[in-house]
């Protein structure tokens, strides 16, 4: 039997996951621009021995 | 001369034309078992398609105001999109990461992800009572900006756009326009940032989805944590799409690979299941974390109990060992074995989320009709048509030509 009720409202259950929506929008594009930017001189840095 | 060089030097666009037409005719044998399996369904899948506009939802499919979403959504759209998943992961470690040994196998999963988008997103018109409606969302007739649905919709959008300009560079190269092919290379960075973010929140939206069918999803598969379920999920869902894609196309596309690209294989399928084996264990630890938080140790003595723990022993625990120990055995064969196994056990998962647990306790309970079945497979068996006809003819296994090395 399905003793699990919902007790909160329909808009209640998401809020929390609409809410972080915003904010992974700004930090996630951010902290991937900074990887990118990190491998990119590592790599550049790399190169760079090689031909020396 | 090349055809590819031909269009770029002829400008008055009759070459381009003329090419266009020559390629859409078939290459190679056309009575292979595949298309002898595939064109029966997928003639019948479009007449079956027909009759649902036509008729409605109810005249093809055991659809009811009580089970509203099923097979379509469950399989094609939810799982589907799942195991697009691996476009996202694997742009992330060739061009953020800057993991260049993955390059040789970014394009051709790119390609897979954006037409499993095109054609799994594609879907839900065909499970929507009123598939007109599905521009709502974008044209901003009732946006609906407190909803999950919205989020997504946006985002299949979004993340479609940008996977087509991760992509174009091939179609540049295809037609010869080396001027196009530096401009869309030159917005690749960019378009796999923004993709990836997208892919974070709509993996998640979809189970965010379900987050609001509380008393109608089993406990056992039901907790507040399924948005980060399924996006953890996704990462293994999508990389051994790419293992098990990787090993097909490998045979059947053989002649497209180059001998350095055939011999890199190894690597890259060894290197990818060292991260199927620890975003599984990240998965299993959430999974467990989650089960003990939510104190079900009751439910595991049900037919229901059983069955979540064949899903997680058996299609969780089980692949994520077979994955660890072949990488450090070296096994390419128990790698695909266990690619498969994942696989599966991602269909089982999300189909318990949204059809076998979804009102698991009602007296009747939604089984799909054949006729949703064969539907299932022409929207499957059209996409790798078209997969198919892509690969023969654009540089996406096989090396790009050498004026694309020069142009960038």
């Amino acid at each position: 039997m399905n003793n699990n009720l919902q007790q909160a409202s329909y808009p209640a259950l998401t809020t929390g996951f609409l809410y972080a929506v915003p904010s992974i929008f700004v930090l996630v594009p951010a902290f991937l621009l900074g990887i990118y930017q990190s491998t990119k001189n590592n790599h550049l840095n790399e190169e760079n021995k090689d031909e020396q | 001369m090349s055809n590819n060089n031909q269009i770029t030097l002829d400008r008055d666009g009759k070459t381009i034309w003329r090419f266009l037409v020559s390629e859409l005719k078939p290459k190679g044998k056309f009575l292979t078992p595949f298309n002898i399996i595939s064109i029966p369904i997928m003639l019948l899948g479009l007449i079956l398609i027909v009759i649902r506009f036509w008729k409605g939802l109810g005249s093809i499919t055991n659809l009811t105001q009580d089970i509203p979403w099923g097979l379509w959504i469950g399989f094609d759209v939810v799982t589907g999109v799942a195991f697009a998943g691996g476009a996202y992961v694997l742009t992330f470690m060739v061009y953020i990461l800057n993991q260049r040994k993955y390059h040789s196998i970014v394009r051709v999963t790119v390609l897979n992800g954006f037409l499993a988008y095109v054609f799994y997103a594609g879907a839900l018109l065909l499970d929507l009572g009123r598939p007109w409606n599905v521009i709502n969302p974008i044209i901003g007739n009732s946006f609906g900006t407190s909803s999950v649905l919205f989020l997504v919709a946006w985002h299949f959008l979004l993340y479609m756009i940008a996977e087509l300009i991760e992509f174009s560079p091939a179609v540049a190269e295809w037609l010869g326009a080396k001027r196009a092919r530096k401009i869309l290379s030159s917005m690749t960075i960019a378009a796999v940032i923004f993709g990836i973010t997208l892919s974070t929140l709509h993996q998640s939206g979809l189970g965010a989805l379900y987050l609001m069918a509380k008393d109608k999803i089993h406990p056992l598969w039901y907790s507040e944590f399924i948005p980060i379920m399924f996006f953890v999920s996704s990462i293994f869902a999508g990389l051994s799409m790419v293992i098990f894609e990787g090993s097909i196309s490998h045979k059947v596309f053989s002649s497209q690979i180059s001998e350095k690209n055939h011999h890199s294989q190894k690597n890259i399928v060894i290197g990818l299941s060292k991260i199927c084996a620890g975003a599984m264990f990240a998965y299993f630890f959430l999974q467990m974390l989650v089960f003990i938080h939510g104190q079900n140790w009751d439910l595991l003595n049900t037919p229901m109990g059983y069955w979540w723990l064949l899903e997680m022993l058996g299609f969780v625990l089980l692949p994520m060992i077979l994955f660890f120990y072949s990488y450090r055995s070296q096994n390419i064969t128990m790698i695909k074995v266990a690619s498969v196994i994942t696989m599966l056990g991602i269909i089982l998962n999300r189909l318990n989320v949204t059809v076998i647990g979804f009102r698991w306790d009602m007296a009747i309970r939604y089984v799909p009709t054949w006729m949703e079945l064969v539907v299932t497979l022409a929207v499957i068996f059209t996409e790798i048509w078209i997969f198919r006809w892509v690969i023969t003819r654009m540089p996406v296994l096989r090396d790009s030509p050498s004026w694309a090395h020069d142009n960038k």
